[in-house]
């Protein structure tokens, strides 16, 4: 996570990266850094939901849509979001659009 | 706690539901060199061209594959070899390619291929120097090759694993063999065991290496790396292997296996319509079959003697040596002794 990003910050899965579900989990692959994950809960919702049009406040906002009440605070939500989507642009899965 | 999922537990998960995860597509059984320990068996009749190559790989991707594997024979000797991996990318799978290198020495066919943007390349590596490498291959200048190729890949970023099968001829090249890889950043896995080629021919098995060079660098490895070669643990739950669950292997022909090893015909992709189903119902014999032995070996053959439990054993090897899938084979058991025999060698050195 760069700290410039804010809410309006757009991600992208990158082209290479390859995806499948197992259940409730997704393994995601990234070719360029030799690197594979599982995601699961709102992870895997997360990297599913990546079109490169939704900003992190987007995407903030469709996890909340998910979330049993009380809510968190967005701004804490749109925080893990930019920080998991950095984690993931360190590893070669998703790039800034 | 929870515990965190691992890839381990959805390959477990692959396996319980019979998901055939990793699909590996033997392109062709031509191949540029020719190598005096190859378990390939080529029947002379017509390979799948690139469109049933492709059909074939969108129905194994309906029926869950993820991890496409092209080999051969030497896959890069197919001209259509391009459009087949373009076919793996395009429908979103992860492309590995098992080859011997000399094609990815060209610098104009490693940028065609980095761009295919490979998962792994997995490349055979016979030796530390040109003469024992090209010995094992039957081809001068092979060696060279491969470096120029490895070169290449490492140069373009990309994930190599070198592979050794451990022969009389390279036996007292081992670390150095390391040694050359590593100049490439690339880590070497070595395969003890020399197989029977597909068709049972038992001629290669007279190149395995002898025992204690081997028993000297597997103690030394354990030590150097914490790959101690351990037992297994007679209570580990599961089958011995996964072949025809997680694993499927199609020939050049479009015949369909339960691994590469393994070579119980199941069928032919190009006759089954819907892949999925028929992996899933096990609709003929073979392939109940050898989900049945590989549940049942862990507490048969694999349980019955200590070198049993150390050995790196393959149904599919020993039943193209032995004739049964449960006979331990000469192959399997000399692996066990010497995996035991470098564990005790590493235990008391420690």
């Amino acid at each position: 996570m760069r700290d410039t990003d804010t809410a309006a910050t757009i991600f992208r899965r990158r082209p290479d990266v390859s995806f499948t579900s197992f259940g409730d989990e997704l393994l995601v692959v990234a070719p360029a850094q030799s690197w594979q994950i599982v995601l699961n809960g709102p992870g895997k919702r997360l990297f599913e939901l990546l079109d490169g049009e939704r900003a992190a406040g987007d995407l903030a906002d469709a996890l909340l849509e998910d979330c049993e009440e009380p809510l968190p605070p967005r701004d804490e939500v749109v925080a893990d979001v930019l920080e998991l989507l950095g984690d993931l642009e360190n590893k070669g899965a998703v790039q800034r659009v | 706690m929870e515990r965190r999922v691992t890839i381990g537990d959805l390959f477990d998960r692959a396996a319980a539901e019979a998901r055939p995860v990793v699909a590996q597509l033997e392109l062709t059984y031509k191949c540029n060199l020719r190598c005096s320990f190859c378990y390939n068996a080529p029947a002379g009749r017509a390979e799948l061209d690139g469109d049933a190559w492709l059909r074939s790989i969108a129905k194994l991707k309906a029926a869950g594959a993820f991890h496409v594997i092209l080999t051969g024979g030497e896959p890069f000797v197919r001209r259509d070899f391009w459009k087949i991996a373009a076919g793996v990318r395009e429908q979103g799978l992860v492309l590995r390619v098992y080859t011997n290198g000399v094609a990815l020495a060209d610098e104009a066919c490693a940028d065609r291929y980095a761009a295919l943007a490979p998962f792994e390349t997995e490349v055979s590596l016979h030796g530390a120097d040109a003469a024992t490498h090209d010995r094992l291959t039957g081809v001068r200048g092979s060696f060279d090759k491969l470096l120029a190729a490895l070169g290449n890949l490492s140069r373009r970023g990309l994930h190599v694993v070198a592979k050794t099968p451990v022969t009389k001829d390279n036996q007292g090249q081992l670390r150095a063999i390391e040694e050359v890889a590593g100049r490439f950043g690339c880590k070497v896995t070595f395969d003890l065991n020399i197989t029977p080629t597909d068709d049972g021919d038992l001629s290669p098995l007279a190149l395995a290496a002898e025992a204690e060079p081997l028993v000297e660098f597997l103690a030394d490895l354990a030590a150097r790396r914490g790959a101690v070669p351990a037992p297994r643990d007679p209570r580990a739950a599961g089958p011995a292997c996964n072949a025809g669950r997680t694993i499927v292997t199609i020939d050049p022909y479009g015949d369909v296996f339960p691994c590469v090893a393994w070579r119980r015909r199941l069928g032919n992709i190009e006759e089954i319509e819907d892949f999925a189903s028929f992996w899933r119902t096990a609709p003929v014999a073979p392939l109940t079959e050898v989900r049945r032995i590989a549940d049942e070996l862990p507490r048969t053959t694999l349980a019955a003697s200590e070198e049993a439990s150390y050995a790196a054993f393959c149904p599919g090897a020993a039943e193209r040596e032995t004739g049964s899938p449960f006979s331990l084979g000469e192959v399997a058991r000399r692996s066990g002794e010497i995996r035991r025999a470098a564990h005790r060698r590493y235990l008391e050195r420690r």
